[in-house]
């Protein structure tokens, strides 16, 4: 059919091109109404009259038809005849799809039906023609547009048929002058290297193409008119250009172009059905025929002089191969910027001279020239790994744009009225990470339409604007780019979510109690999660979020969700510039190398043996590192690989077998009942070691790489760390395919392999990630369940005698110090140690409690407390450990002064000491202002604070602290009976102390009431808590907790009571 | 060299053979990519404990396989004899790590017999057949069969 394929392709690119735009363009148009931007019509006007320029001569019928009646109503739009309502747009744009799906099928496009698009086109313009030619409901005939067309008679006699007529009127009315110029194919064009479309998009920047032919019938019968051996291509072109101008214009001979005079046109009759004109026979006619037309000829004979090569440039990211199924066979090409491929070019060059310079110092033996042209080498290589990889990058405009094509069809067809913003089309991301991020995106663009924004009723009810806006936005952050995607519609309610999750049975009850909202929103990444009622053929087609996060993981990237419900979401996602080459931290374990992607990477630890103590606990089973007030939990390679773990002689630089199997063993926190205290052991064999072994104190430092996958953090804890490397990530074989502690593996510079870490899956290994976490098992979780209900709090465990255990709230410790008996100083009947430039105040429990005196030895343990601004010392036995524990308190069997109850830790009766009432029978000098203060307020009447606490040991507590001082407490036993107390006694009650996690209703609601409420919303809110999260905080704030207070910070607490009180 | 190897015919076909466990196996020699002896393998923790390790082939990521694990037979030990049979199965290269590697043999097809249900305690189904030699009995390997994870 279409034999030369270079013309062809060139002509689909060209139309592609010319296409790409339109999109927008018709939207912008859309918006603008009425108010016509004439610039832009004009735009789309060309584009559609490009495309039906080049159809014509390429004989692509369909096309060139389509094409014509979407450039009729554009004209009428330019001419203010139409006014482009969404409905005209709507159909326009089918118009265009279609047109831009025939061009991508050109092999077939003559053969396909476009009835449906000719007619809707028509509808809109018969609709405002003011003589009505065919009326809707006729029978419609693809080749027969209901048009007026017209003839045109040349003084020669010849004639051009079938011009429409509406588009030479419109010229007209416009002032210019119709021309009708023969070029020749032949002489004219082929012979000057020029090309067809060329010579149309020349003319069109003058004036108006309305039509174009290939006189081929005529290349015979022609030879009278004294032109023979010529192949005319007649276009019909208005212009403003007077007649003197057109020969220099047009470039061909005067006699080949006609001047078009009324008298010239006259009406062709308006049956479609007529009989074909004798001479120039339209091109389409011809080639209606699916086999080879003769047409084709001159188009070959054309390009085959066409003797330069042109680049073939296809745009990149239409998915336009696969649906090519027969013939075009487009190359999977790429349009690079020719100032990129220069200096490709001048670098390869540079490279050259490099080698050359190296081989020469290497011939000659120069050792500083070799070394000179080796660290050129290394620049260069460089600049062009940098460089080609620019080639790769497009700008994600490419992909983003049609999402306002996607926004518009969608609200319409769901009724609902959205603005969709895109910023930061500039952004440029690896080839391949944009076409796989194209399906993703999609996704969550029809979630936010579909199920993000209200439809405008329920908007204006809620007080919104009635037009919901999503905003795209893609900006660099950090050698990632990021794309938010956020919208203003209803917003994700966790607990709708986590009870649906429940529901189906892929989360337990329990579980969820525990999590943070944040954690609840991000339950709909579970697979088999979906939360649409039904299922619309927007969204809700069975694919999840979860196939959006495997998709946008696969590409290095991460995934989060924020989400306030009723205002909005915000869905951020984090994607690397390029897959093929990754920075890399390198580490060692064992006797291999792993790397960890720098995206992961966010620091790197190294702990002194001599800090290890001090700076790693543990936590449950879980080794934790506390990192400026953070505790960032552990994860050992080498146990999660089960790898031999080995240290580098400082002194031979070998490396030996650790025999130390579990990282526990290098620490001391570790405390097993019925077993000798692991500290005192370490402390032995450390004494012991130091002797005979000084290596072993370099080489047990930890080195920590702290990573992040998603939310999540924790530390890996490796061998050793090297250097930083930029690696190429390699596949591995298929055998390996179920390791997936690996993302791929990587080539040295030794030539060995390194594996890469996937650190999301290790998290996930490890049970640590917080999702993974949430679709464990329900058997894990109701084993829990009762752990969960009661309040954990963090306590150091440590002893007095060698079988008294106690434990202290760990929030109030300061710090714990080892200090040796002889320093410690005897003055005033009171122990002292100086420290820190002052006297440290030493305690033991037997001062107060009725316990036995400690041990004397040579070295002393300190917890050092702070109450009251002043620092004080409680000497103790270790191991001092610190634990999470479930509260369950016997506040009676063994309660004594300075001791607020017992309770079973690690089968140890414990003792919990008060330290606040400890100091204070100690020292009750200290407390003498307040206890001034309790007495003068109590005798004021008190001010009364509303105190809600589930756990009957903790209301106790907090309610003598707050009685001391002179406060009075009314009490309730969850949030639920707080609310119905505050509305009883509302006037009476000065300030609100609450629980959070409590049954009935939890302190979150039971605030939210409060501050909702005008009657009550003038009182403050205490919030008091076990474990403060970050998450739970930022909840707290949301709903209006005005403090957070950790229980049992006796001093903080009031302080922070009397501070709301203004006291 | 005898008349029988310059008429190889269509109907020939080469196997290279190679001891692994102590029995002694083939591999249709077409299946070959090479033969070599690189060690410098990296090992994979947590990966089906008959995975040697990976390698790296001029550039090209190569599971090492130990051959002997893989067929329930001993373990390959180390030694100055120990090859890597380099295969291509499935569009990937795979390495087989074997004890040490005999001669090739030149056969007709009709000579290969077919497989009993288990050759010196190996699983009959990795054997396309056997070959019987005057002195030894040659298992042919399935090598797509072999490497199935």
């Amino acid at each position: 059919m279409f034999e030369d394929d270079e013309t062809l392709q060139m002509y689909i690119e060209e139309s592609l091109d010319h296409l790409a735009d339109i999109e927008s363009d018709l939207l912008t148009i859309e918006e603008g109404g009425a108010n016509i931007d004439l610039d832009l019509v004009n735009n789309v006007f060309r584009a559609a009259h490009s495309v039906k320029g080049g159809a014509g001569f390429m004989g692509l019928t369909t096309i060139k038809n389509l094409a014509h009646h979407l450039e009729n109503v554009l004209g009428m739009i330019r001419n203010r005849e139409l006014i482009p309502d969404s409905e005209k747009i709507s159909i326009l744009l089918k118009g265009f799809d279609e047109l831009e799906s025939l061009l991508k099928n050109i092999q077939t496009s003559n053969g396909v039906d476009i009835s449906a698009h000719v007619q809707a086109l028509e509808n809109i313009t018969s609709a405002t023609t003011p003589e009505p030619v065919q009326k809707a409901g006729q029978e419609v005939q693809v080749a027969a547009p209901a048009e007026v067309l017209a003839d045109i008679s040349l003084r020669d006699g010849r004639k051009f048929q079938q011009v429409p007529l509406k588009e030479i009127e419109t010229c007209k009315a416009e002032g210019k002058n119709l021309f009708l110029v023969e070029y020749d194919l032949i002489n004219d064009i082929q012979q000057q290297s020029k090309k067809p479309m060329d010579v149309l998009n020349n003319l069109s920047k003058t004036g108006t193409v309305i039509e174009t032919r290939i006189d081929s019938g005529s290349a015979g019968t022609l030879g009278d008119a004294g032109m023979p051996g010529k192949l005319p291509f007649q276009v019909l072109f208005a212009s403003i250009i007077e007649h003197d101008m057109a020969e220099t214009l047009f470039g061909v001979a005067n006699r080949c172009i006609h001047v078009i005079t009324d008298d010239m046109i006259s009406s062709a009759a308006d049956s479609t059905g007529e009989t074909p004109p004798p001479l120039p026979q339209p091109v389409e006619i011809v080639s209606a025929a699916p086999q080879p037309a003769p047409v084709a000829t001159p188009a070959v004979a054309v390009a085959k002089q066409q003797n330069k090569p042109t680049i073939q440039e296809a745009p990149v990211d239409k998915p336009q191969e696969k649906d090519l199924a027969i013939g075009g066979k487009p190359q999977n090409s790429l349009r690079v910027n020719v100032g990129l491929l220069d200096t490709l070019m001048n670098l390869a060059g540079e490279l050259v001279l490099s080698r050359n310079q190296l081989l020469q110092g290497v011939n000659s033996s120069n050792i500083k020239a070799t070394e000179l042209s080796s660290q050129r080498i290394d620049m260069i290589t460089s600049e062009l790994q940098e460089a080609i990889m620019r080639t790769r990058m497009q700008p994600i405009a490419n992909i983003l744009n049609k999402f306002t094509r996607v926004v518009r069809d969608l609200s319409h067809q769901l009724g609902k009225s959205i603005d969709l913003e895109i910023e930061g089309k500039d952004v440029e991301l690896d080839k391949t990470i944009l076409e796989s991020i194209n399906d993703p995106l999609t996704h969550l663009i029809r979630n936010s339409v579909d199920h993000g924004i209200e439809t405008p009723m329920e908007r204006e009810q809620m007080g919104k604007d009635g037009t919901g806006k999503i905003v795209l936005k893609a900006f660099h952050d950090a050698g990632q780019v990021n794309l938010v995607i956020s919208d203003d519609g209803r917003g994700l309610y966790p607990d709708k979510i986590a009870s649906s999750a429940i529901e189906k049975g892929l989360i337990s009850e329990s579980r969820v109690a525990e999590m943070s909202d944040k954690q609840k929103t991000e339950l709909i990444f579970l697979p088999g999660f979906s939360t649409a009622k039904e299922v619309t053929d927007v969204s809700g087609r069975g694919v999840g979020m979860d196939v959006v996060v495997t998709n946008i993981e696969a590409l290095g990237g991460i995934i989060e969700l924020d989400s306030t419900p009723g205002q909005g979401t915000d869905i951020q996602i984090k994607l690397p510039l390029t897959l093929a080459i990754i920075p890399s931290q390198i580490t060692s374990v064992g006797n291999e190398r792993y790397a960890v992607p720098q995206v992961n990477l966010n620091e790197l630890l190294r702990i002194p043996a001599s800090q290890i103590k001090e700076k790693i606990e543990k936590v449950g089973d879980a080794d934790v590192v506390r990192l400026r007030g953070e505790l960032l939990p552990l994860l050992d390679l080498a146990d999660m690989l089960g790898i031999q773990r080995t240290y580098v002689d400082p002194e031979t630089g070998e490396k030996h077998e650790d025999r130390r199997t579990r990282i526990a063993d290098r620490r001391s926190k570790v405390h097993m009942p019925g077993e000798v205290s692991v500290s005192e052991n370490e402390t032995e064999n450390k004494t012991k070691r130091e002797k005979s072994d000084r290596r072993y104190r370099a080489s047990s430092a930890i080195n920590i790489a702290v990573v992040s996958a998603g939310a999540f953090k924790y530390g890996l804890v490796v061998d050793q760390l090297h250097d930083s490397e930029e690696i190429v990530v390699k596949p591995v074989g298929r055998h390996l395919k179920k390791c997936t502690a690996y993302a791929g593996a990587t080539i040295m510079g030794d030539g060995k392999v390194a594996l890469i870490l996937d650190i999301s899956n290790l998290a996930q290994m490890a049970e640590l990630s917080a999702v993974a976490e949430a679709s464990q098992n329900a058997a894990k979780a109701a084993e829990e369940e009762e752990a969960a209900r009661a309040d954990k709090v963090a306590l150091l465990t440590f002893k007095n005698n060698e079988k008294e255990h106690f434990a202290a709230p760990l929030s109030i410790v300061e710090r714990i110090e080892r200090i040796k008996t002889s320093d410690i100083e005897q003055i005033g009947g009171r122990k002292v140690v100086q420290y820190r430039g002052g006297s440290l105040p030493l305690y033991e429990l037997s001062q107060v409690v009725n316990v036995q005196q400690l041990q004397d030895r040579d070295q002393q343990e300190v917890i050092v407390f702070k109450v009251k601004d002043r620092e004080l010392g409680l000497m103790v036995t270790p191991p001092v450990d610190a634990q999470e524990v479930v509260l369950n308190i016997d506040s009676s069997t063994l309660k004594q002064p300075a001791i607020s109850g017992s309770m079973i830790i690690n089968n140890h009766t414990t003792l919990l000491v008060d330290v606040f009432e400890l100091v204070k029978t100690l020292n009750p000098e200290w407390f003498e202002a307040e206890a001034k203060a309790a007495a003068t307020m109590a005798e004021d009447g008190g001010k009364i604070i509303l105190f809600a606490e589930d756990s009957a040991f903790f209301r106790n507590q907090v309610k003598q602290f707050m009685v001391e001082d002179g406060f009075k407490v009314i009490e309730a036993e969850d949030g639920l009976i707080a609310w119905e107390l505050l509305k009883e006694r509302v006037d009476e009650i000065d300030l609100v102390v609450t629980d959070l996690e409590m049954p009935n209703m939890d302190g979150f609601e039971f605030t939210k009431r409060i501050k909702n409420d005008p009657a009550y919303s003038h009182l403050s809110v205490i919030a008091l808590t076990s474990l403060a999260s970050e998450a739970h905080i930022e909840k707290g704030r949301s709903v209006g907790i005005d403090e957070y207070e950790i229980k049992l910070d006796r001093e903080k607490l009031m302080a922070v009571i009397r501070q709301y009180m203004n006291l | 060299m005898t008349k029988e190897t310059k008429e190889t015919t269509s109907n020939d076909i080469e196997f290279s053979t190679f001891y692994v466990g102590g029995a002694i196996c083939g591999i249709d020699i077409l299946n070959i990519q090479e033969i070599n002896k690189h060690f410098e393998i990296t090992q994979v923790p947590q990966s089906s404990e008959y995975v040697k390790g990976i390698l790296n082939l001029r550039g090209r990521i190569v599971t090492i396989i130990d051959l002997g694990k893989k067929l329930g037979l001993s373990p390959v030990a180390p030694s100055k004899d120990n090859r890597n049979i380099i295969v291509n199965s499935e569009d990937e290269h795979i390495g087989l790590l074997v004890d040490a590697i005999s001669d090739v043999v030149i056969t007709q097809k009709e000579k290969i017999e077919s497989a009993p249900s288990n050759i010196g305690g190996v699983k009959g189904k990795f054997f396309q057949g056997v070959l019987k030699t005057k002195n030894q009995l040659i298992g042919i390997l399935d090598i797509d069969e072999v490497l199935k994870e």
